[in-house]
Formats: structure tokens, sequence, C-alpha cells
């Protein structure tokens, strides 16, 4: 037979979480920050001094799992150059239906032309707006990407597109980690090195924080990385906290 | 007499291997499984030992040393190892030096993907550079000729591209400058590299030095398509790759097909893909570089697009209308077609239409009937003659890889040519004998020639001359004679007179004939020829194309069917107009031409590259062509419109698709077709030999880069392994059966 | 050389010391420095140190210590020379003498040629000495005498046989360089 006391038991769970903090947000009002190596639309990039980026190499249409980028090459032309070098990519073009955003193609871009945004908010009712063209990608004279009317930029995201590491440091060695690969173009992107897969999860670059330490009050023991519990963590998170105040004084 | 052995046992790596004497070492251990890495090495041309990638320890009285295995010759009890510490850092090594100064330019780089440097830096090469300074700095891409364009800075300098222009082509229009590491390619400061082989010197390119101009930036390797076909610009019949990139034509490369083309082609085969795809749209219908893309009917004298249904009952009404007319109708054209299509039009001129009058030549080739009664002689036959004897046009101009074949056996010793010479030729510098022809002559030169006693006066014959020639001929054993129209503007019974002299003479000689155009020699086999049904067999004889285009001049014949451009291609292009002017035209095309201003109705074919079938080349020699883009518009294969026109006549041929048309023929023939349609990657046969479709061999990725050789597991899927073994061992390095051993003197 | 010049000398009877320092041959050299090294037979040979000056003029004598006698021209190097750049002068003559055929002759001259000159004037590292003997390596496998080659002809052995002695015997010399990031000979 059941105790009474079980009864309220049952509601123990209930009132310790009532008292947490609220993980959810208003969406769409409101938006989580994103993740740093969140991979959203694709940019394609331009040098300081405003030419592309991009040669037309292809190289990401080969390693493309989804088969969605469609390129070709033509010679520059010697007058008014497109981009640096012989070739540039004349027609670019993504198919925004097939991309699984895996970030291929930027791991083989040799010159970092394309890159991925955070964008991920973007949605069209046919299927030539899901086709996006070089006109479309292509960064503006600012180097801000181009907004596009189905697109729902907030403040601050567009300055996110060069927030990009690559997932493998050069030749898979983790003495790169932590190093800046990626110098921004025309002002936008730059950001300080990541912390890196073995470092802490901190990453001052883009202020935001990984979900574990984000929800880590609400896992289980288990769960909670060892670098983010124990007296270890309590002072990282003081200083965190005194940081972020000394940063909003 | 020496006993000369037979064979030699090799040891590489520990295993022995049988080979010849004489077979170079890098083959042997190939074949033993041991790919050793390379540059300079090119299969089908001569060792020169320079880039040193294919150092190999061998063993001798000095010890271990390092060797090239592409320059040294096997002999019996010879130790090699490939993979030993020294040998690998030898590779290694040499790597590391052409990679000191190449540039890093893959991504833009037209070979990058396919390329050999890459290839065997991955497989054979250090792992990062130690090279700190400034690299060598050239001018980026320059013309050296209207289709090639030369990077200095990434040339290896392997000599590929000058060995194949001084040895196997046989023109100087390239050749290394200056010295040291400095030394470069450079064309003949005379004149730009014209030369009509220059595609070649881009195809064996073992990097992105040499690159094509029409291909330049067209697509990158992999998104490359690729099917093996034959090229039908000329009678040769070269086997070559054709690739496409999203359902566009984007490059051709040569295959090395043994009996054929040894992997050459012609810059006419290679680079006529804008033929193909109509030069971006043009659309006059007289314009020959424009693609027909739908049926167009004459209405109040102009010619409008119709619909298949309108244009097949308009061209079944004219021509059921002429057919009942006297002297009825007849059809000319038909020499691009594949077998199956020149079939299909056979059986519908024979059997639907009912005329004899049937004629696949333009007026510029020879009786068929006559041709076809000489002893044939293959390409290889005529290589491997003692004596080739030559009264044709120049045929490095008409036939270009033939040329090429025949170059190569004769600046061998062993080899003599006795030439009839029409005009200046590329063959003249090789010729032992030469013997001017003047037009019109050929006949009484050849009676002059075999004759005993004097010569006639006129002909202004040099005694010593014929003396040495007739000697040389004998009694024709040995002799390849390669006969085809030496003028154009003369009667075609001269050359007929002098090959049937010939044949007389020289019992025992044979004959290559060297028809030019594409597939004449399949059309004449199908029955596109008057006088002749398909599979060869001898009927009353029609009217040929002059006797057609005449007795439509002159009112006796109502109605032509034209397969391909008349006008453009006959010798008396005002007699031809003024006949298609009198007549009712069918016109069965799939490029515009001066035809069209005559045509009642055109009806839209698929031309080379969108078609399937087989294709008979000079030789007799069977090979499948392969379709690799889509017809564009409304067009159709020649075999569908047969079929459909015919039933528009009320018959019905059972061809519906090729593979049908391919079945009928060979059953009611014996034909090669259907065989060889099945098989369409192997070196084909010749028709009426028993032998069956040989295999052709495996493609060293280093060797012809760019191509996809299904049977070959080497370099380009396995990098990474030091020592991929191809799959199939590759056959011995094919050696001039009358000259084994012999070395090719640089010219004659 | 007090007196350069051609001499003709009896083979095996006289020695290196008698063809710098008789006055009937070479006479001495200037200014009674002291000789560093000398190049028994051409820059193509192996360089020699002091301590073998009294080795006879022979073919076979010379090749048993790991040079050649060969053409019999004598290179005297005294101490006011830098070896390294010594060293450097005649890669630079064999690199523009190669002819460019064979790939470890017309690259590793050159690279060699261009390495030894950012030596010479400033820009040399410490690895540099060990990037050098591996290219000689593998232009002559070994290093040994008589030179094992990969290259076509015996252009390409002679390349590094300066470069390696001048290494060999005067490492600290190379190091000095690098040091001072230019030639201390300056
Ligand atoms: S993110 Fe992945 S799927 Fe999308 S375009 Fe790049 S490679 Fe293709
Ligand atoms: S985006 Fe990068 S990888 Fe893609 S074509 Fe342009 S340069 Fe090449
Ligand atoms: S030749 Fe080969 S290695 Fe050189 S740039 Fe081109 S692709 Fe790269
Ligand atoms: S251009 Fe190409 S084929 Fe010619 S030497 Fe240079 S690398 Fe070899
Ligand atoms: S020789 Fe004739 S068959 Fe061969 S590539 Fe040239 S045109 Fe084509
Ligand atoms: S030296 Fe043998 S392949 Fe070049």
């Amino acid at each position: 037979m059941a105790r009474g006391t079980d009864f309220f038991g049952g509601f123990k769970l209930t009132f310790k979480h009532l008292a947490r903090p609220r993980v959810t947000v208003g969406y769409p009002g409101e938006k989580r920050p994103k993740q740093p190596r969140q991979h959203g639309r694709h940019v394609l990039n331009r040098f300081e001094d405003g030419m592309e980026k991009c040669i037309g190499c292809e190289l990401c249409a080969g390693v493309c799992p989804a088969n969605c980028i469609y390129v070709r090459g033509l010679d520059n032309p010697p007058d008014h150059p497109v981009s640096p070098g012989e070739r540039y990519g004349y027609v670019y073009e993504i198919n925004y239906l097939r991309c699984i955003h895996c970030d291929m193609c930027v791991e083989a871009c040799p010159t970092q032309a394309i890159t991925e945004s955070k964008l991920f908010e973007f949605s069209f009712t046919n299927r030539s707006d899901a086709i996006y063209t070089k006109a479309e990608l292509l960064v503006d004279d600012d180097g801000n990407p181009k907004r596009l009317p189905w697109e729902d930029w907030r403040e601050g995201e567009a300055a996110m597109t060069g927030g990009w590491m690559r997932a493998t440091s050069p030749a898979g060695d983790a003495a790169f980690e932590g190093v800046v690969q990626w110098s921004g173009e025309l002002g936008y992107g730059q950001r300080a090195p990541e912390g890196g897969q073995s470092g802490r999860r901190d990453d001052a670059a883009t202020g935001t924080k990984s979900l574990r330490r984000a929800f880590v009050r609400h896992l289980q023991p288990v769960d909670v990385p060892a670098d983010l519990s124990g007296p270890r963590a309590a002072i990282d998170r003081l200083r965190e906290r005194l940081a972020s105040r000394r940063r909003g004084a | 007499m020496t006993e000369t052995r037979t064979s030699v046992t090799v040891t590489v790596n520990g295993r022995a291997v049988e080979a010849a004497p004489g077979e170079l070492l890098i083959d042997v251990a190939e074949r033993a499984g041991t790919y050793i890495p390379r540059f300079c090495y090119h299969p089908r041309m001569e060792p020169v030992g320079m880039c040193r990638m294919c150092l190999v320890e061998v063993e001798g009285p000095r010890g271990a040393t390092l060797q090239p295995a592409c320059y040294q010759h096997v002999n019996d009890g010879m130790v090699v190892t490939t993979d030993s510490p020294k040998a690998k850092k030898a590779q290694e090594g040499v790597l590391e030096f052409l990679l000191a100064n190449h540039p890093l330019d893959c991504p833009v780089c037209d070979k990058g993907g396919e390329c050999p440097l890459q290839d065997q830096t991955l497989t054979h090469g250090p792992g990062e550079t130690r090279f700190v300074e400034e690299k060598r700095h050239f001018v980026k891409p320059i013309e050296i000729g209207p289709l090639v364009l030369l990077d200095r800075e990434r040339c290896i300098q392997c000599a590929r591209c000058t060995r194949f222009a001084a040895e196997v082509a046989g023109d100087t229009e390239i050749a290394f400058a200056g010295r040291g590491d400095l030394i470069e390619v450079a064309p003949s400061p005379e004149h730009p590299f014209t030369s009509v082989f220059s595609g070649n010197t881009v195809q064996i390119c073992p990097v992105g030095a040499l690159t094509a101009k029409p291909y330049r930036f067209a697509a990158r390797p992999w998104d490359l398509d690729q099917v093996e076909s034959t090229c039908t610009q000329c009678a040769v019949g070269c086997r070559l790759a054709v690739q496409s990139s999203g359902d566009r034509l984007t490059r051709v490369l040569g295959v090395d097909s043994d009996p054929v083309n040894h992997g050459w082609l012609c810059d006419k085969g290679r680079f006529t893909l804008d033929a193909v795809d109509g030069h971006g749209g043009l659309s006059d219908p007289l314009d020959p570089r424009a693609r027909i893309t739908s049926p167009l009917v004459r209405r109040d004298g102009t010619l409008v697009e119709a619909t298949w249904g309108e244009a097949l009952a308009r061209a079944a009404e004219l021509l059921r209308a002429a057919g009942e007319a006297d002297g009825g109708v007849g059809v000319i054209g038909g020499a691009a077609l594949t077998n199956e299509s020149a079939y299909a039009w056979a059986r519908v001129a024979r059997e639907v239409l009912g005329t004899e009058h049937v004629d696949a030549q333009y007026g510029d080739g020879l009786d068929p009937r006559r041709v076809l009664a000489l002893p044939g002689a293959t390409i290889d036959d005529a290589c491997a003659a003692r004596v080739v004897l030559t009264l044709c046009g120049d045929p490095r101009e008409e036939l270009p890889v033939l040329f090429l074949r025949l170059r190569g056996a004769l600046v061998r010793p062993g080899h003599d040519l006795v030439e009839l010479a029409v005009g200046p030729s590329a063959l003249h510098p090789l010729a032992t004998v030469s013997i001017p022809v003047r037009p019109g002559e050929a006949h009484r030169v050849v009676d002059a020639l075999l004759d005993e006693g004097r010569a006639p006066a006129d002909l202004a014959l040099d005694d010593d001359a014929r003396e040495r020639a007739r000697r040389l001929l004998g009694d024709g054993e040995g002799v390849v004679v390669v006969a085809g129209r030496t003028n154009l503007a003369e009667d075609p019974s001269v050359v007929e007179r002098a090959l049937t002299r010939l044949a007389d003479a020289l019992p025992r000689a044979r004959f290559l004939v060297a028809l030019r155009r594409g597939n004449v020699r399949g059309a004449i086999d199908a029955g596109l020829a008057p006088g002749l049904r398909p599979g060869r067999v001898l009927a009353a004889g029609g009217r040929d194309t002059r006797a057609q285009l005449a007795a439509l001049r002159e009112g006796v014949q109502r109605a032509v069917l034209v397969l391909g451009d008349l006008v453009g291609n006959v010798i008396d292009r005002p007699g031809a107009e003024a006949a298609l002017e009198r007549a009712d035209v069918v016109v069965v095309t799939g490029h515009g031409g001066a035809t069209l201003a005559h045509a009642d109705v055109v009806l839209p074919a698929a031309v080379q590259h969108e078609r399937a079938g087989t294709v008979t080349n000079l030789e007799g020699r069977v090979t499948a062509v392969v379709p690799k883009v889509v017809a564009p518009g409304a067009a159709w294969p020649d075999v569908a419109i047969a079929a459909e026109l015919a039933r528009a006549l009320g018959a019905d041929l059972a061809m519906d698709s090729v593979v049908e048309a391919a079945r009928a023929y060979e059953s009611a023939t014996g034909y090669p077709a259907l065989s060889v349609l099945l098989d369409s990657t192997s070196e084909g046969r010749v028709a009426g030999s028993p032998s069956a479709p040989v295999a052709r061999r495996p493609l060293d990725p280093m060797a012809f880069p760019g191509i996809r050789s299904a049977e070959w597991v080497g370099l380009g899927e396995s990098a990474g392994d030091r020592s991929p073994p191809p799959r199939w061992p590759t056959s011995p390095r094919p050696r001039c059966p009358r000259c084994p051993d012999a070395t090719p003197t640089a010219s004659r | 050389m007090n007196r350069p010049g051609v001499y003709e000398v009896e083979m095996v009877k006289n020695t290196f010391r008698d063809l710098i320092y008789d006055p009937a041959f070479g006479g001495g050299v200037p200014g009674d420095r002291p000789v560093k090294a000398f190049i028994p037979g051409g820059v193509s040979a192996p360089w020699f140190g002091p301590d073998q000056l009294d080795l006879p003029l022979g073919q076979d004598e010379v090749g048993g210590q790991g040079s050649m006698l060969r053409s019999g021209s004598v290179v005297v190097l005294d101490d006011t020379t830098c070896l390294v750049r010594a060293a450097w002068r005649i890669t630079k003559f064999f690199s523009r003498e190669s002819c460019g055929q064979c790939t470890p002759c017309r690259e590793g001259s050159g690279w060699i040629e261009r390495a030894m000159y950012r030596l010479e004037h400033g820009g040399g590292r410490v690895e540099d000495l060990e990037l050098l003997l591996d290219l000689c390596d593998n232009i002559a496998p070994g290093l040994t005498w008589p030179p094992q080659q990969t290259t076509i002809c015996v252009l390409g052995p002679s390349i590094p046989s300066s470069v390696h002695a001048a290494i060999e015997m005067f490492k600290g010399e190379f190091l000095a360089h690098v040091d001072k990031q230019g030639c201390p000979f300056d």
C-alpha cells in the first residue's frame, strides 16, 4: 500500500525545478546565442581590397557530399581581375534544399573564400529561391553578408560570418588549437582563437557557452565534465563572473 | 649461328620474374606487380632516363647501385630492389627536387586532380617541403600555338612533349632552350606550335605545364564523366575517351589502342567538340556550324519548323511520289553514320524506296567494288611491311594518325618507303625512292614502273629510281600499298587503273585503302554503295553520286534523300546546286549547310558523341561508338529516323533501337556489329576475320593522365600505398616485329 | 700563390707540399699565410686539409685518401679565405654548368647554391647544415668515395663534393655564419 507521503514525494522533482533558472526563451521574439561552430548559410568572402577570394577551383563542389554546389571557372579578365591569379569563379551556386551544412566545403577551400555564417533561419517557398547564386552569397562591399528578404538576421549576427575554425586543425595537430587561422576580410569575421577541443569550454571570441556549461545545473552528475564540477569549476565560475562584470562596467 | 635466348629471369624484390631479353626493367617490374614511380617514361616513346624518379637498386659488380628502371634493359640474373631504404630515399629526394621550383597552383591548374605529380607526391614523396628560397618565376601561361598554352613554372622538364614532337610527330616546333634550372620548353622562334598533333603533348604532359586552350578551366577532373568511343572525323578510327561535365562535352583524350592509334590523336579529332554543341546556338540552317534541332519543312519557299509527324509525312509523300515516277529516287551520303544507321538506310533505299542508286561517297572516293576486291592489309601490317608503297594524298593531312603509325615504322631500319609522290608530302623525307606523279598520270607511271624496257619519255621518270623501286617491290612479298585518291580533280579511274595494275603485277602485295571519310568503309560494307548490297554482296549497278547528280540535272531522277551535307562536300558544287534545284530533296543531317537551301524536308539527326553504334575504319576494324551527351532539341539518332521514315512509307524495318539494328545486321550478314557494340571498350574486330574482340591494354594513369581506365587499380585510387599493383598484368612493351631490338634512328 | 702557373712535376715522387712551397713551382703562399685547405684536382674534387700536404702527387695515392688528382689543377685556400664563400662560388659554377637534363643535378645544384648564398649573406639557420648534407646525399647517395650518383652524368656527384667537404672540415665556420647572420670574413 502506498503511503501518503509518496504523493508529495512525486512533486519533489517539480519543485526542485521550479526554483531553477528557465532555459526556454520566447523564440522567435528572443533568440539564444548561437554556438561558435554553428553552421549556417554560406558567404563568399572578399579580400581587403575588395577582390573575390574564390578562384573557381571547384574543390568545394568536389568534396560536397550532398552535391549541392555548382561552380564554373573562367580566366580572369586581365584589365579588371575579379580575383587574384589566373582563374575566378564566374558561376557559383549552392542549393539549400540539399545542403546539410556539414562544412566540408569550408574545409576544402584553399583560399578561405567560402565560410558559413550562423544564420540558419531562412525559408523559401520555391526552388529557385533555395538556390543561392553568387550574387547572393558574395559579401557586399563592406564585407557584410547580403540579407535576403526571407532571412532572419538579428543585430550583430552579420559580423559572425568568419567565426569559423577548421574542425580538423592542420594536419590534425592539437598544437594548432588556439592559433588564429582566419584573418577576417574587410574587417569582418575577425575573432580571437577558439579554445579548441582540449581547453576549457569558454569561448571569448563569441561570448557563447557550450550547452553543457549552460545547462550544468540541469545535468545528472555523471554527465558533468570534470572541469565543470568541483572547487576548480567554482573558482572558474567566479572568475568569469568577475570578468563579465568588468566587461559590463 | 648463336642461339638467342627468348627469356631471362629477373629478381624483383625477391620475386623471380620471366622477361624477354631487352625489355625495360620498369615494364618487367610492373608486370610482376611492382609499380615504380615515373615521370619521363612513356610506354609509347623511347626512354630517356631524365627525371630519375624511377631509381631502383640494381646489384652489380660494384655492389648495389641506383639505376633508372626505365632506362635499364633486363638481363639474366639481374637482382633488383625497388623499395630498399636507399631507393626510397632517392625517389623521395628526386620528388623533393622536382617540387622545389614547382608552384603551388593545384587549385587553378587544369591537371589538378589527375596530376601524376600530385599522385606520386602522395605515394612516393616527402611529406613537407624544406625549400625556403624564392621559387623560379616565369610569365604565366604563354601561347605557344593556336591551341596550346605553356606554363613554364609548372614544367618538370621531363621532355615528353619535345620527344613526342621530335620522335613521334617528326616536327621540331618545340624544344628545350637554356640550361641548368632555367631550362625551359620553348616554341621554335621561326613559327608557333601549329603541328596537327599538338594536343598530344598536352595529354602526355605529366603536369599542368601544357594546357589546351579549349579545355582551359572548362571543368575539373572530378566532375567529368567518361565513355570510350571511336573518332569518326576520318577513316583511321582512333579510339578515344570522351568526357563531359553536366551534359556538355568538355574534352577528348586518346586511348591507347594497340592496333590503331597508340594513344595519339590529331587535333581535328581532339578539338572539334564545339561542332557538336553547335557553337553555342547558331541558328542559321545554312551555316554548317549550326546544329539542326527541329524538323524543318519548306512552306511557301521557306523552311519552317515542323513536328516530326508532319516532316515524316511530307518526306514520305515526296519520296513515294518520286519512286512511282520515272527515274525514281536516289540516296547520297552517309559516310559519317554508324554501321547500324548505314545498314538501316541501305535497307530503306533497297526495300522501301526500291532503288539501287545509293552512294555514301561524294564522288571523292574510289569504286567500292574494286576496293573490296583488293587483298586487304591492316595498319599493323603496313607498319610491319618490308616496303610501303604510297599512292595517295598527304597522309598527315588526310589521315593524320595513320601518318604517325607509318612514320613510327619507317624511321626504323628494315623498312623502306617507295613513294609515288603526287605532291609534297610529310612522308617524303622518309622515302627511299620517290617517283613524281603528275595529275592524271598515276596509271601510266605505275605501268612504267612495273614494265621492263624504257619508260615513255613524257613521264620524265628517273631510270635509276625506277630500277630501285622495282627491286624493292619484287613480287610484292612484304609490300603494303597505301592507296587513296591522289587528286580530287582527276578522274577516279586513274587511280583505280593503277591499283588494278599493281594488284596484278604484285600478287603477294596487300592494300591499305586510304579512303578518307569517317565511316566510309562501314557505309560501303553496309551497302550504301552502288552495286553492293549489305554485307559486301555484289548486285546490279546503280548510279553513283556523280551519275545521280547528272540524272537530277537532266530530270531523269526526280528526288534524292541526302544523308549529310552534299553541297558542302562535292567537288562540283555549282553542278550539285543545279541538280538539287530541280529535285525534291529530303535531307537528314545534324548540322546546317548549303544543302539545306535546296531542301524540302530536313530531319534533324544526332551526330558523333550523341549516338551509339559501331563504325569501321579504313583497315576494316569494327569498333564501338558510345554516346556521351544527349542530342539537342528534337534530333534523333539515324536508326530511329530510318525506321520511322520506313514506317511512314508503310514498311516496318523492325529496328526500333540500335541494338535491334545491330542484331539484324549481324544475323543477316555476319558483320560483327552486335558483338562489338556489346563489348564497347574492346579493340574491336576486323570484319571478315574470325578473331574475337581483344580487350585493350589497361592504361597507366601516369602515362595517360585523365583517362579513367576501369581495369587499372593504380595510383589514382589508392594513394598512400607505395607499390599499388595493376590488377591485370600489362602486355609486354610492343616491339616492331621486323626489328625487335632496333632503336629508331632520329631521321633518315 | 706567389707563383701561380702551370708546372710539370714528376708524378708520385713530388708531394703537394713541393708543388705549393718549392720556389721552382708555386713558391709558397703570399704573406706566408697558413694553408687552410686545398683542392687537389679541380673544383669537382673533395678538399684536403693541411695534414695531407705531404701526400704524393699520384692518382692512386690521392684516390686512396678520398679525393682525386684528375685535372691536376690545385687550388689553395689560405686562412683569409671564407670557406663558405668558396664552396658557394664553386656550387654556383656547377649550377650554371648543369645542362638541366636530369632532376637531381638541375634542381639540386640550384637549391644548394641558393642555400649557400643565404648562409654566406646572412639568413643562415643551424638546420641548413643538415639540409645541405641531405641534399648532397640525394645527388651522390651515401657521399662515399668513389661517389655514387643519382644523376645521368658525373657532373652530378661533382656538385656536392665541395659543400660536403666544407661542412665536414669547417663546421665551425658555417656556424659562425649562422651566429653572425653574415660572413665573419667581411
Ligand atoms: S555545408 Fe556540406 S552539404 Fe552544404 S554545401 Fe558545404 S559541403 Fe555541401
Ligand atoms: S569557394 Fe573555395 S573551394 Fe569553392 S571554388 Fe571558390 S576557391 Fe574553390
Ligand atoms: S602540375 Fe600538378 S602539382 Fe603542379 S600545380 Fe598542377 S596540379 Fe598541382
Ligand atoms: S611541358 Fe610538360 S611534357 Fe613538356 S617537358 Fe615540361 S613537364 Fe614535360
Ligand atoms: S586521325 Fe582521324 S580518327 Fe584519328 S583522331 Fe584524327 S580525325 Fe580522328
Ligand atoms: S628517369 Fe625513369 S621515368 Fe624518368
